[in-house]
């Protein structure tokens, strides 16, 4: 019968090894065989900023390339020293920004390269025409800035002096383009906002665009500024400022600078929507100082394999978007964290409280800042426990009482939250990735063992499960490894290999070494 | 290698082998994963079953006062208490001793249980809601609670136990008895005859049963730390009898590899308490000898189970593995 076990086993085992060699060198090759289709170009637009602080928590603002009809970001990489970077979703964008945090006072750099892949006719599989904006988006695009004065009295009369009779939106923006083109003069010195550029009658490229903006929110048409790149090599790589207005199901673009009316070529790629840059000081921000350089580079350097979509692309995690590939890179650790656990259980043999316990908790600190984390997590766990001893003398059955100490845990979570906040701390977005159930349940087994066992034995386990946990936590930590296997998703079948070899593994756990240490001591132990 | 091992204070794993030591996972992979199918878990893993059984085949346990299901029944508390001085409440699919409160006297609302502390009845109701809501359940599902019969331990173990009733572990493999020994309760384990609790294990000569050495805590130790009786030298009452009945229910449960407890009673004589599907492997080091040349043994006497005199032979070829 072992016999028969052990066959299947190892035919499993080399079945996944081989399987998974071949797949990863075959999706390897192919990454580097296959060629560019023809006209299609890869580039990489570099963010180097460089900014002062004399706080703890300054922030600053990234805005980011999405993909277009035309071009798709299929890789990020950021370099940020000392820095926490958060992903953010800006109000009624569908564009993803990033938010860099410096911790404490002083001078720092980071370096964001976004690599771009542009096909010049038009990236399959690219967003379909967009529906009719909901009235909370159209409110938000005709809203009144500081910067961008739609509702001034100055810029209706301006309004009102373009058109004096009821046009159709089209005619509207035509006129009010061709207004801001002959009328409103390029002035480098000039003002920025919208009422100044339309006072003076000259303004900055940011100033004209932002006149364009007011004027037709002014007419009710919804406008927003976009800021975004050419993918076109050159040495000077300012961002570019165009403006675009919703017509019907979709927004056209306008070109003051450049002059483009109704189109811009496919090569501009927007980076944020209402910014005059694609770096922005939030607060707390001196000298802030952004270089921006667009490069093609050769296909050679790294191949995008989401380049046409086929249902073979269902394989390829690389053609996500970047957000979900971030959490997908997360996720694909997991498996390792699972993997820790088994071998730390049967090949170490150390137990913990509950068998994926350590790498839940080790995940609801990744997104987070690891010392607030673990402050929070003590916390939580001491005021829970507190908590579950006072609730002991009150006798409540089971599920009320797990149920009391799982709202004593929200509530200690929440207000440890808010007082971070008040301290100016942040514990990071992914802060609430904290599981509260699992927690509860760990409060509850760490009293219970306690009660039975004994405060030694239970130290010792919840020693063990933050040591595991700590573990886990290094490894779910390991970006490179995350993308690895987004890039190698096969790479799991080695994974299961292992996790299979460590469930045949019918050797001695090392602390049975220690366990069953006086069979190999002559004296035969402290005798008593 | 060797003496990397000696200097952390560990077995080399080669020693270990030499010894015949059984691990954790080669218990798991070769003998319970293989011999003990999981339908017949239930058998031994709810307490109930495991008495029912053994009252369908007359093998004698403990009587059983009253079964609690739902929490409206935990009002019978006070009746068992009005009826009966001394009893045990336990969950029905409890693991490893816990949730166990043994109550060894009561005056009026106030239990004293033989861990020498003392229960009000709001406690003993609130721990028996406890068991029923599942937290001692093995699998954390909804369980029951009973209240059984204190077995009053055999006046032989009185030098060698203290507030509790001492037990015995036997290990059968294709049900032959191929290693056994007694656990006895400290003041540490607080009347419980749990090892990893402070308990001191003895291991027992299968053909005489006499205890042959303890162990505490994983260590050797000769003389128990509460009595300061020599631990060493003592023989089981009613050895052969307890032999008889773990093989008789080994039988019946059809488990490859199980372990049995039972206690000696002053009055009953042996009494099955419970089964086990993965006994531990304390009982290695409280023997001092391992396990695996004995499992060996039986492994090389074919693939039929043994008669009952082939399994009483054995015992006699045990003593020099």
């Amino acid at each position: 019968m072992q016999t028969k076990e052990h066959s299947i086993t190892r035919l499993v085992v080399v079945v996944l090894v081989v399987s998974g060699t071949a797949a990863a060198l075959a999706r390897y090759s192919l990454r580097h065989m296959r060629s560019l289709p023809t006209g299609d170009t890869l580039w990489r637009i570099r963010y180097v900023v460089t900014f002062d602080t004399d706080q703890d928590g300054a922030r600053v603002s990234i805005f980011v390339p999405g993909n277009t009809s035309h071009s798709r970001v299929f890789r990020q990489r950021l370099s940020h020293p000392g820095m926490r970077m958060e992903v953010s979703r800006p109000a009624a964008s569908a564009i993803n920004s990033l938010v860099a945090t410096a911790p404490q006072p002083g001078s720092y750099r980071f370096v964001i390269d976004q690599d771009i892949h542009f096909a010049s006719t038009g990236m399959a599989g690219s967003p379909k025409p967009g529906k009719a904006i909901t009235t909370k988006q159209k409110e938000y695009y005709l809203r009144d800035e500081p910067r961008v004065q739609a509702s001034n009295l100055v810029v209706r009369k301006q309004l009102a002096e373009l058109i004096a009779a009821r046009l159709p939106k089209a005619r509207t923006v035509e006129r009010i383009y061709t207004h801001c083109i002959d009328s409103i003069a390029m002035d480098a010195a000039g003002p920025n906002d919208a009422l100044g550029t339309i006072q003076e009658g000259a303004g900055t490229t940011v100033g004209r665009a932002r006149a364009m903006v007011a004027l037709c929110r002014a007419a009710k048409i919804p406008a927003r500024l976009v800021c975004g790149f050419e993918l076109r090599q050159g040495e000077v790589n300012r961002p570019l400022i165009w403006v675009e207005t919703r017509q019907g199901y979709g927004w056209v673009p306008f070109d003051l600078t450049n002059e483009f009316k109704g189109s811009v070529p496919k090569s501009f790629v927007p980076v944020g929507y209402d910014t005059p840059a694609p770096v922005t000081a939030r607060n707390g921000i001196a000298g802030l100082h952004a270089e921006y350089s667009v490069q093609r580079f050769a296909a050679s350097e790294i191949f995008p394999t989401s380049l046409r979509r086929g249902i073979a692309s269902i394989l390829d995690l690389t053609h996500l978007p970047l957000q979900t590939r971030r959490t997908l890179a997360l996720v694909l650790l997991l498996p390792l964290g699972a993997l820790i656990t088994a071998l730390f259980r049967n090949v170490v043999g150390i137990p913990t409280f509950g068998t994926f316990t350590p790498s839940l908790i080790a995940m609801s600190f990744v997104y987070a800042d690891a010392r607030i984390a673990c402050i929070l997590f003590a916390l939580v766990v001491t005021m829970g426990l507190c908590g579950r001893f006072m609730v002991e003398q009150m006798k409540l059955l089971m599920v009320p009482r797990l149920s009391v100490v799982l709202t004593l845990v929200v509530l200690v979570l929440v207000f440890c939250l808010s007082a971070l906040d008040y301290l100016g701390l942040s514990l990071g977005s992914g802060s609430m990735l904290m599981p509260l159930v699992i927690l509860t349940m760990l409060i509850e087994r760490i009293h219970i063992t306690e009660a039975e066992d004994g405060f030694a034995y239970t130290l010792k386990l919840l020693v063990q499960t933050l040591a595991v946990a700590a573990l886990c936590y290094g490894l779910l930590r390991w970006r490179t490894m995350g993308y690895l296997l987004i890039r190698y998703p096969e790479l799991h079948l080695f994974t299961l290999a292992v996790l299979i070899c460590a469930g045949r593994y019918s050797g001695y756990r090392l602390t049975e070494l220690w366990r069953f240490r006086d069979f190999g001591d002559s004296s035969k132990g402290s005798q008593t | 290698m060797k003496p990397l091992f000696s200097l952390f204070h560990m077995a080399s794993p080669a020693t270990l082998r030499r010894n015949g030591v059984l691990g954790m996972n080669r218990r798991n992979a070769h003998y319970v994963l293989p011999g003990n199918h999981r339908s017949l878990y239930p058998n031994v893993d709810n307490k109930l079953i495991t008495k029912q059984i053994c009252a369908e085949h007359e093998i004698p346990t403990p009587a059983t006062f009253h079964i609690m299901e739902r929490h409206g029944d935990l009002d019978w508390l006070t009746k068992i208490a009005d009826l009966h001085q001394e009893f045990v409440l336990k969950p029905a699919c409890g693991a490893g001793g816990r949730g166990v409160v043994v109550v060894e006297s009561h005056e009026a609302d106030c239990f004293q249980t033989a861990g020498r502390e003392t229960m009000s009845l709001t406690d003993l109701q609130h721990h028996a809601s406890t068991i029923l809501s599942g937290l001692f359940s093995l699998g954390g599902q909804v369980d029951r609670a009973f209240v059984e019969q204190r077995i009053v331990r055999h006046a032989a173990f009185d030098p060698v136990a203290v507030c509790g009733t001492p037990d015995i572990r036997i290990v059968l493999y294709r049900c032959v008895p191929v290693m056994a020994m007694v656990r006895l309760p400290t003041n540490a384990s607080r009347g419980r005859a749990n090892l990893h609790q402070g308990a001191v294990g003895a291991g027992i000569d299968m053909r005489t049963g006499r205890t042959t050495g303890g162990v505490c805590r994983n260590r050797v130790v000769m003389r128990h730390p509460d009595t300061g009786s020599a631990i060493a030298g003592f023989s089981i009452p009613h050895w052969p009898a307890l032999l008889g009945v773990s093989m008789e229910l080994a039988d019946v449960l059809e488990l490859g590899y199980v372990g049995v407890d039972l206690v000696v009673d002053h009055a009953a004589g042996p009494v099955v308490l419970e089964a086990n599907a993965r006994p531990g492997l304390a009982i290695q080091l409280a023997n001092h000898r391992g396990l695996l040349p004995r499992l060996e043994y039986v492994d090389n006497k074919g693939l039929g189970r043994m008669t009952v005199s082939q399994r009483w032979a054995a015992l006699h070829s045990f003593a020099a593995l």
